[in-house]
């Protein structure tokens, strides 16, 4: 496909999620036929052509001849996407000038706290404010679908505070330990 | 036959179970606990009863609760599934006071097999080799250190009402012994409601190797050959295959032998599995006996050609075995994946969450057995398992070709899955030479994640953005069509022309 694509982009996106962050412009668009730059940072841009054919149900028919693929695009919360592509999932955070601003006032600095990945019961804890720790050592046993998975320190460190006690339901994310530096 | 039985399990099992009752003509009545009012064995049933609330113990573990259900809804029985009360005395002991037919074996045949301990012992007293250890439960912390010192390290600590790779723990050195015990106990009390745990020496390296038996109520038991279950992460099997990879036909009839042994001394009735590990010389030992149907049974089912659920009904009905040893045949080779909501990059941390989008395999010889649907919610109060993918090839190496064409297929969002993990196994030197044991797992370094190309990275940011680019175009306000109306006018425009006889055919 031969379309040329000067001119200024009709919008402008920031794309996470991948191995380096692209900002991606999209040149033309009419509902099937897209054309789009793409620039990942230390690289020169690169303009792609493409039809996406939308097959229903979150699935697309993407043709970059003579490539022929099936994409499903799944839109999650906010600026969230979910791509299958092949065996590949892709969890991408797609930003507008505007979700791009709104971002960067929420960002935070990563504490010292140590958290799970899923939410559990806690049903065992090893350790007690004071304690001094060694990475990998383990500070409490969540149960989770039946399983009990053991919460390890992430580094060497002083166990500062415990915000949790056995019996207690905890949701993902939560800061369970905390550690001195 | 039945008019009416109860499924008292849940996800892909009972779905599983549900389809060989409708062939049989008999009507399945599905029980849930409040998180699965809408799960897929719900909508598989003909009829629901609720049995309390999310966790197990308040629901799916209720004998009470389900007998009520059977009486509430007229089911004349109940097949257990796997899991849960399946090796329950007490349940298979309610039945019997209630008139209701358990499809599974007697109480007596359960309480010989259900605790390892005596098992053992049953075992032993029949003739069948087993793996040295300890002959009962382990009192606490000095009781059970003296028992390992006794066995030798390493040592295996078990749970005696155990099952599914839950409640186990190697032990390698006496200083771990004390905490392991009391995580172990621990474990079995929450999930089999018994925390008593027993000692066995490990023997290293492994295979396990199983035998599905099949016995009725007239003294007739038949081997409907193995399954190799070798390939195992934490004493839970993730893939299994029939027959095995590399086993002597005189081991092969030798274990079936022993088996059907087994199944007689015990007077058993139906299906179940005598498990055996045995060593590099084929030596084999009494593992367990799991007095039910087993996660792993389709593979069987797809060398054999046997309904093992249908088989279990007609048993449990008082029908004979419809055919003797000699009939049984076994043909090419099938292998099954168990995927897992984990995430095997995170150290197999479980995932549960929506299932936003959940496409399994299909096609010829590729079998899924699942209990849940594109929408619904894989839970964390129970199992993690999500589907269960098996394939038939007229070789082992025609099915690992097959295994890995399915699991290209498959297409899950919402949720990790091990299927990255699955795809190393299946493409594991050892695994492809069919020379493994319960080792190689462990062999294994951590899973490396496969870094996408660049052009797919590439392609799959454009069409978010283009998507996300239409969305936030729709949002806008003031524009002139929507694409709603655009798209009605593109079909009217396209009817007109095919009325014309114009190119738009």
């Amino acid at each position: 496909m031969s379309i040329t694509a000067g001119g200024s982009p009709k919008a402008t996106y920031l794309v996470g999620g991948l191995s380096s962050d692209m900002t991606v412009e999209v040149l033309s668009d009419d509902g099937n036929s897209s054309v789009v730059r793409i620039t990942r940072p230390g690289r020169e841009a690169r303009t792609l052509s493409f039809t996406s054919a939308d097959l229903g149900d979150s699935r697309y028919l993407v043709q970059d001849l003579p490539k022929t693929t099936v994409i499903d695009a799944l839109r999650g919360e906010k600026s969230s996407w979910t791509l299958l592509h092949g065996e590949d999932t892709f969890e991408l955070s797609v930003r507008n000038e505007r979700d791009t601003w709104l971002a960067h006032g929420a960002a935070s600095a990563a504490g010292a706290q140590v958290t799970v990945a899923m939410p559990g019961k806690v049903v065992f804890v090893d350790v007690k404010a004071g304690d001094v720790v060694t990475r990998g050592q383990r500070l409490l046993v969540i149960e989770a679908m039946k399983m009990e998975n053991d919460v390890k320190a992430p580094r060497d460190g002083v166990v500062k505070a415990l915000r949790c006690n056995v019996g207690d339901a905890v949701e993902a994310g939560t800061p369970l330990v905390e550690l001195d530096s | 036959m039945f008019r009416k039985v109860l499924i008292a399990n849940r996800g892909e099992i009972a779905c599983r179970v549900m389809r060989s009752l409708r062939e049989l003509g008999i009507s399945p009545v599905a029980v849930a606990s409040e998180a699965d009012a809408r799960a897929k064995h719900v909508r598989l049933a003909d009829q629901v009863v609720i049995l309390g609330p999310a966790a197990s113990r308040e629901s799916y573990l209720r004998a009470d609760r389900i007998i009520e259900a059977c009486k509430q809804t007229g089911a004349e029985a109940i097949h257990p599934g796997y899991g849960f009360l399946s090796e329950s005395e007490v349940l298979r002991d309610a039945c019997d006071a209630a008139g209701i037919v358990f499809i599974g074996p007697t109480s007596s045949a359960m309480r010989a097999m259900g605790n390892k301990t005596r098992a053992r012992e049953v075992m032993q007293a029949a003739g069948v080799p087993i793996v040295p250890g300890a002959t009962r439960a382990a009192r606490d912390g000095a009781d059970v250190t003296a028992m390992a010192r006794e066995v030798g390290y390493p040592v295996l600590l078990k749970a005696s009402s155990g099952g599914g790779g839950k409640g186990m723990r190697l032990v390698e050195r006496e200083a771990e012994l004390v905490a392991a015990f009391e995580s172990c106990s621990r474990e079995a009390a929450s999930a089999f409601g018994d925390g008593s745990v027993y000692v066995e020496r490990a023997i290293i390296r492994p295979r396990h190797i199983e035998i599905q038996i099949f016995a009725d109520k007239y003294g007739n038991a038949v081997y409907c050959f193995e399954r190799e279950c070798s390939v195992q992460r934490r004493h839970q099997k993730v893939i299994e295959e029939a027959p095995a990879a590399n086993l002597s036909d005189a081991t092969r009839r030798a274990m079936g032998a022993v088996a059907v042994k087994a199944a007689l001394a015990i007077a058993y009735e139906g299906a179940g599995t005598i498990e055996f590990l045995v060593d590099a010389d084929e030596n084999f030992y009494f593992l367990e006996m799991n007095t039910r149907l087993q996660v792993e049974h389709p593979v069987t089912e797809m060398i054999s050609g046997l309904d093992l659920v249908k088989l279990q009904v007609l048993v449990a009905a008082g029908q004979p075995l419809p055919f003797v040893q000699e009939q049984l045949v076994r043909r090419g080779h099938a292998i099954e994946c168990r995927l897992y909501a984990e995430d095997p990059y995170q150290n197999f941390m479980p995932s549960p969450g929506p299932l936003r989008r959940y496409r399994p395999p299909t096609g010829p010889g590729v079998r899924v057995d699942d209990g849940v649907e594109e929408g619904d919610v894989v839970s964390r109060f129970y199992d993690p398992m999500v589907a269960k993918i098996a394939v038939w090839g007229d070789d082992r190496e025609a099915a690992i070709a097959k295994m890995h064409a399915a699991l290209a297929e498959l297409r899950v969002a919402g949720i990790r899955t091990n299927r990255a993990f699955l795809q190393e196994l299946l493409a594991h030197p050892d695994f492809v030479a069919g020379r493994y044991s319960t080792a190689l797992i462990g062999s294994m370094g951590a899973l490396v994640a496969k870094s996408p190309s660049e052009a797919d990275e590439e392609q799959a940011a454009a069409l978010a953005v283009v998507l996300a680019h239409r969305q936030d175009q729709a949002r806008r306000p003031a524009a002139t069509a929507t694409s709603a109306d655009r798209a009605w006018s593109v079909t009217a425009r396209a009817d007109a022309l095919r009325r014309w006889g114009g190119a738009a055919s």
